[in-house]
């Protein structure tokens, strides 16, 4: 009787450590995988940063007025700086929430830079062409009415020129 | 005047007027002399550069508030992707190299990110406070700080507590490099912007 009710206990002990083994092992496997998650979003937004950051300088270089869109693209940061604090401070699925706004910010700064770009590309292309073409435009006037001017102010310079000439008098006295 | 030196006054300014015509299209083609250049500075509690530390002692104690304001200034002719890293040294470590542009190789206790239009001045709100310390013998040792309200684990010491200072190191994204670099690149001259204000830990160990 003794020997069984020994037996059962370490029956029972051995099932009571499985089970804890088992739990301890899923619970440090959703932990490890949260904060994997949390650490790839985090990641996967800086690298969304990234590039709304570049599209904005090229945007910037093409003579696009992007103050407005480096307040939201700032925005984008401050989501970020909270989602790298949630991070440390092991709030895993907060991390991966703001890294997903920080990321969602950025895309759309990303897609409006390109559409800008474009058209700022082109409105700059168009300008330059103007004012080539004004350039153009003036030197031919300039061109054209400098000589038209030079020979009417010629033909009045000589005549200027022959009126004050000494007329010969011959004195018969 | 003779003719020839009229003639030689109707080129000129034709010439000239030519010039003028053309300069706007010229210009595009010129590239910028401006300097660029970033300013860093930080400043005391009232936003002005004094009043560092509670009643202008630099001995501060556990728990005692330092508000700082840290000043940028961005006139690199374009926008700019800057980190600012704050750094908690002692008097033996290294602090960064604005030969070499090597920046301290201590752990950062903060750091912002910004996105900087040109002309741009940023301050940035640095409140900080000392939260837990250690004692070892005559060293003490800086186990966490507090900057902005968040708590900031480090491990910093120094003899009886001197001698510490707070580094504040300017990075910017570098977009050939895609990463941040200590300083900046000027034409073809490398230059950085970092700043450092030392303090004493006063510390009396609870008997």
């Amino acid at each position: 009787m003794v020997g069984y009710l020994l037996k059962k206990n370490k029956v029972i002990s051995i099932l009571y450590l499985i089970f804890l083994l088992l739990f301890f092992t899923q619970n440090v496997y959703r932990v490890l995988g949260d904060e994997s998650e949390a650490v790839s979003s985090i990641s996967h937004a800086e690298d969304s940063l990234k590039a709304a950051y570049l599209s904005v300088l090229e945007a910037e270089r093409a003579g696009v007025d992007i103050s407005e869109v480096v307040v939201l693209l700032n925005n984008a940061f401050t989501y970020f700086s909270e989602a790298e604090r949630a991070l440390k401070s092991g709030q895993h699925d907060t991390a991966v929430q703001l890294a997903g706004k920080a990321a969602e910010v950025s895309n759309a700064v990303l897609e409006a830079n390109i559409n800008l770009i474009f058209v700022a590309g082109h409105v700059e292309e168009e300008a330059f062409r103007n004012q080539l073409f004004l350039s153009s435009a003036l030197v031919c006037l300039v061109v054209m009415f400098g000589f038209l001017g030079w020979r009417r102010f010629k033909v009045y310079y000589v005549s200027r020129v022959m009126d004050v000439r000494p007329e010969v008098v011959v004195d018969e006295s | 005047m003779s003719l020839d030196d009229w003639h030689l006054v109707f080129v000129s300014v034709c010439l000239v007027i030519i010039l003028a015509a053309f300069a706007p299209v010229v210009m595009a083609f010129l590239p910028s002399r401006d300097e660029h250049f970033f300013a860093l500075a930080i400043l005391g509690e009232e936003g002005i550069a004094e009043h560092y530390y509670p009643d202008d002692d630099p001995n501060i104690e556990v728990g005692e508030d330092v508000h700082w304001t840290i000043y940028l200034l961005n006139h690199m002719g374009e926008i700019q992707y800057i980190a600012l890293k704050v750094k908690l040294l002692n008097s033996t470590m290294i602090a960064p190299n604005s030969t070499s542009f090597t920046p301290s190789s201590a752990p950062v206790v903060y750091e912002v990110k910004r996105v900087m239009l040109n002309n741009e001045t940023r301050f940035f709100p640095f409140s900080w406070t000392i939260s837990n310390v250690a004692q070892n013998g005559d060293l003490i040792d800086i186990r966490s700080l507090s900057v902005n309200g968040e708590t900031v684990d480090t491990h910093s010491s120094a003899l009886l507590g001197s001698d510490y200072r707070v580094v504040i190191e300017l990075w910017v994204y570098n977009e050939n490099l895609k990463e941040f670099r200590f300083g900046w690149v000027d034409g073809n001259e490398m230059r950085c912007a970092w700043n450092q204000i030392w303090f004493t830990l006063r510390y009396v160990e609870a008997s």
